[in-house]
Order: C-alpha cells, then sequence, then structure tokens
C-alpha cells in the first residue's frame, strides 16, 4: 500500500513537470486552442454540405464529427504524444535518472501517458464548449457524465497501443512517424469522420477488430444521442476486453524491451 | 595522495570496521563484471568492493570503461557477466530498495529539465527518489543549501552558468541522502567553491555511513577527496 501511495506521488510529480513544461510555452495552449476553433469551423461548414441518408440534418452530421475529432484528440493523446515524451527522456538525459529512481523506468514510462490524456480531456472539454456555443451542437446533458468512465475505459483500452509505440521507441528509438501513420488509419477505419457503414466491407473488418470503434460509438451517444452499431453492454465488453488482454502483454513486452537494452546497453542511446 | 576539495588527503572518514559490524554487507559489490560495446570488450571480469565510509576514486584514460562501470553499478546497464550488489541488494531482484539507497550523477550535463527551475527540478528529484513525505521539505532546503543553490532557485535551468548546473545536478543525486553515491566526473565545470561543496557533502555521506565512487580520467592532483584510488586497466580494476 505503502508503495502504491510512493508511485502515486512520483506519478503525480511527473503529470505536474509535464504540466510546467508545457505551459512554460505560452503560445502553445493559445496556438493549440486556435486550431481547434479553426477545425470546428472547418467541419461546421463542411456539414452544411452533407445532405446523406444515414444523417437526418446537417447539425446532425457536424455534432456526429465534433465527437469524432474529441475521439481523435484521446487518441493521439494516448499513441503520439507518450512517444514523443519518452524520446524527449532519452534525448534530455531524464531517462537515466527515471531509471535509477526507485520509482523506475517502466512505472515512469505508463506515468508518462497519463499528462497528454488529462491535457486531452481538457481539450475535449474545451472542443464542446465551443461547439455549443458558437455552432450549436446540443449535448446531452442526462448522459454526459458517463463519458468519464467510458473515456477512462477507451483510454485503458487504447493504452497497449500507446505502450507498443513507447516499447518501439525503447528499442528503435524512433516511433512518431509510425504512431502518427497508425492515428491517420485508425481515424479511417473507426469513423470518427463518416460513419463505418460508408466502408467497403474488408475496412468494416477492420473497424470491428479494434477498441476505437466502439468508444467513438459509445462516446456519441452518450454525448449527442447517435444510436449505437450494437448493445452498449457488448461495446463495453469488447473495450474492456482489448485492455484486459493487451495490457498485460504490452507492459510484458515493455519490460523485456527495457531489460534487453539495458542488457545491450543501447537504453541510453538516441 | 593529493586530493583536494575539501583539498586535503581523506582521513578514514568513519571506522569501516564499525559500520562492517552492524552491517556486514560491503557498499557496493562488482565481481567479475565483463561488458562489452559491439566487438569490442570494455570490461573483463572487474572486481571492485568499496567499504562503508570509502570515498573510491576510479581512473583510468578515456574509453577505458568508467562510466560503463558507473552505470552497471548504478543499474542503468546489465552486464554480460558478472554481478553487482549494493549493501547485498541486486540491482533488479530489488530494485526498489536499490534504487532507494542509491544517488547517481550521469557524466555530462544531461538529466536537467531544461525549462523548469532549479527549484521545481530539484523537487521533482525528491519526489522521483520517494523520499517520506515529512521528509520532504527538509531535504530540499538541506539540497539547496549544501550546493548554495539560493539565488538560483527560481531561475530556469537553460539559463543557468554550466557550472551552475552542475551543482543542481549534484543537489539531486545528494537529494535523498543515499547510502552510496556513483558521480561520473562529479568536478566537471565547477570552480573551486563548487568543489569545495561536492567534497563536503562525500564526506557527509561517508559520515553516515554511507560510501561514494567517483570517477575522472586525470590521475594526478585529484580535484576531489578519495580514500582508496583504483584505476581501470585493461578491463580490470586495478589499486590505483
Amino acid at each position: 500500500m505503502s508503495h502504491l501511495v510512493e508511485d502515486l506521488r512520483s506519478a503525480g510529480a511527473l503529470i505536474r513537470r509535464d504540466w510546467q513544461v508545457t505551459f512554460s510555452y505560452r503560445l502553445r495552449f493559445v496556438s493549440h486552442l486556435l486550431s481547434i476553433f479553426f477545425t470546428l469551423t472547418l467541419f461546421h461548414f463542411i456539414s452544411r454540405l452533407v445532405r446523406v441518408p444515414s444523417f437526418a440534418s446537417p447539425e446532425t452530421y457536424y455534432a456526429f464529427a465534433v465527437v469524432g475529432l474529441i475521439t481523435l484528440q484521446i487518441l493521439n493523446s494516448t499513441l503520439t504524444m507518450p512517444p514523443n515524451l519518452l524520446r524527449q527522456e532519452l534525448v534530455t538525459g531524464n531517462f537515466e535518472r527515471l531509471l535509477v529512481s526507485p520509482f523506475g523506468a517502466l512505472r515512469g514510462i505508463a506515468a508518462m501517458m497519463l499528462f497528454p490524456f488529462i491535457y486531452a480531456l481538457v481539450t475535449a472539454c474545451l472542443m464542446l464548449v465551443f461547439a455549443g456555443a458558437l455552432f450549436g451542437v446540443h449535448l446531452r446533458w442526462a448522459t454526459v457524465p458517463l463519458v468519464i468512465p467510458v473515456g477512462v475505459l477507451g483510454a485503458l483500452s487504447f493504452a497497449p497501443f500507446g505502450l507498443l509505440f513507447l516499447t518501439l521507441v525503447l528499442v528503435s528509438k524512433q516511433a512518431v512517424t509510425g504512431a502518427t501513420f497508425v492515428v491517420a488509419g485508425i481515424s479511417l477505419v473507426s469513423g470518427l469522420y463518416f460513419p463505418v457503414s460508408l466502408l467497403p466491407a474488408w475496412m468494416r473488418f477492420l473497424s470491428g477488430v479494434q477498441p476505437f470503434t466502439p468508444a467513438a460509438d459509445l462516446m456519441r451517444h452518450l454525448m449527442v444521442g447517435t444510436p449505437l452499431h450494437a448493445s452498449a453492454a457488448a461495446e463495453l465488453l469488447k473495450m474492456a476486453c482489448f485492455a484486459a488482454v493487451l495490457l498485460p502483454l504490452t507492459i510484458a513486452a515493455a519490460s523485456l524491451a527495457l531489460r534487453r537494452s539495458r542488457r545491450r546497453g543501447t537504453i541510453l542511446e538516441y | 595522495m593529493t586530493a583536494t576539495g575539501a583539498t586535503r588527503p581523506l582521513e578514514p572518514l568513519c571506522e569501516p570496521a564499525a559500520v562492517a559490524l552492524s552491517r556486514p554487507e560491503p557498499s557496493l559489490a562488482l565481481a567479475g563484471v565483463a561488458h562489452s560495446w559491439g566487438e569490442r570488450e570494455v570490461l573483463r571480469g572487474a572486481d571492485l568492493v568499496v567499504e562503508p565510509g570509502t570515498v573510491a576514486w576510479l581512473g583510468g584514460p578515456n574509453g577505458a570503461g568508467k562510466t560503463t562501470l558507473l552505470r552497471i553499478a548504478a543499474g542503468v546497464l546489465i552486464p554480460r557477466r558478472g554481478s553487482v550488489s549494493l549493501r547485498g541488494l541486486h540491482p533488479d531482484r530489488h530494485r526498489r530498495e536499490y534504487c532507494r539507497r542509491l544517488g547517481y550523477l550521469p557524466a555530462g550535463d544531461r538529466g536537467l529539465v531544461a525549462r523548469l527551475t532549479v527549484a521545481q527540478n530539484v523537487e521533482l528529484a525528491c519526489r522521483l527518489a520517494q523520499v517520506r513525505r515529512r521528509e520532504h521539505r527538509r531535504m530540499v532546503e538541506r539540497g539547496i543549501d549544501r550546493f548554495d543553490l539560493h539565488e538560483l532557485v527560481g531561475r530556469r535551468v537553460d539559463r543557468l552558468s554550466m557550472g551552475q548546473r552542475q551543482r543542481v545536478r549534484l543537489a539531486m543525486s545528494f537529494i535523498h541522502e543515499p547510502e552510496v553515491v556513483l558521480l561520473d566526473e562529479p568536478h566537471t565545470s565547477l570552480d573551486d567553491a563548487g568543489l569545495a561543496m561536492v567534497g563536503e557533502a562525500m564526506v557527509e555521506c561517508t559520515l553516515r555511513g554511507g560510501a561514494v565512487l567517483w570517477c575522472s580520467p586525470a590521475a594526478r592532483d585529484l580535484p576531489l577527496p578519495a580514500s582508496e584510488r583504483h584505476l581501470i586497466v585493461d578491463g580490470r580494476v586495478r589499486p590505483g
């Protein structure tokens, strides 16, 4: 128990550090806000063009796309930001400090995923506020609070993929290009911008074998009332299974990669 | 010996035998440690024992394997062969306890978060070292005092001189009052005052029953105290 408390405090210190570093670049947050605003505006006007049977009105599509964009933020926070952070740690030598701390490298790597996730949640809230206030997206307030546990479950089911990229950074010293490529692919097959029913059959298969589609589906359902493709229980179960099966496997892979690079001496290379 | 720093040869800093009675394990023990970088075998069965109350210096020319040996002792690297123990603890099997008792200064000017202030870096080091909550404030203040960082606490690390950064790094390495401190070229960029501060911190560690192992290439006019000298020759540790 005392180890858990100590680890939570150390993880908290890393979150605080990442927060302090992020906000030490004063324009970074402002430029991020501006890019969110422009993206939401862009999709607002694109939605005016949408006249398809899948959506009752342009507003329905816009709400659909906004939640897709929010899911994309969370996806990026899990898949592309942590590998960037780890690489910076390696370059600056801070990873060596983590390695010789009682907190440990593996827990340190896991903790590195927390700040980007929290940042993505804050960004998601701001996106909803913008979309609601400026473009009239109607939220289903009765179910919106449920987004938090679903978001956490979603993050847990995405985390193995993030850990996999972190492991690749340990092994190959670069993974960011790969992560960006994968995020682009996932955003395509999990229907972040359009319904998966528009995809060809083989791509629809891909949309069914990863946790991102049910996460986006559930979030949409809870936030803006889009109908679910399967029952909520089935979607939740699928995400939970991904987390339960893949998390231990990817933790073991990361641990193995760490040990291998310590033995080969490549752990401090970048 | 021409150690300076606290610039005089070290007297026995505490009674190693007395410490050994209560804690029979040496502070640090490396036995038959071998490591290669690709085809090049840097360490070929290095043995080294550092007893409590000792400041040991490890020398050797560039590329001799000093940094590699320190990294192995710190548990950063796993040796190809041989064993390492710190107070009888194994670097992997007892990882948490091992690291808790270890202070480590890596080579160069790495290991600082450039965008954070000195105080924030020292605080972070203290949190990662998992110092007890009630001890936290005291240890941070002690670290700032010991390396005379008061005037720098609010300054960002990337705006400090190299010598000032080195003092911050040293403060972070000693912050949790570790039992064994490994310092890779700790004198780098330090002025006389800085050297004296490190020397005092080393002596203080040995007075607590701890031990220090530090390395540098130069064999003459050591800038810091040393009660034992060792050299790496052909991948093995010899008396210096």
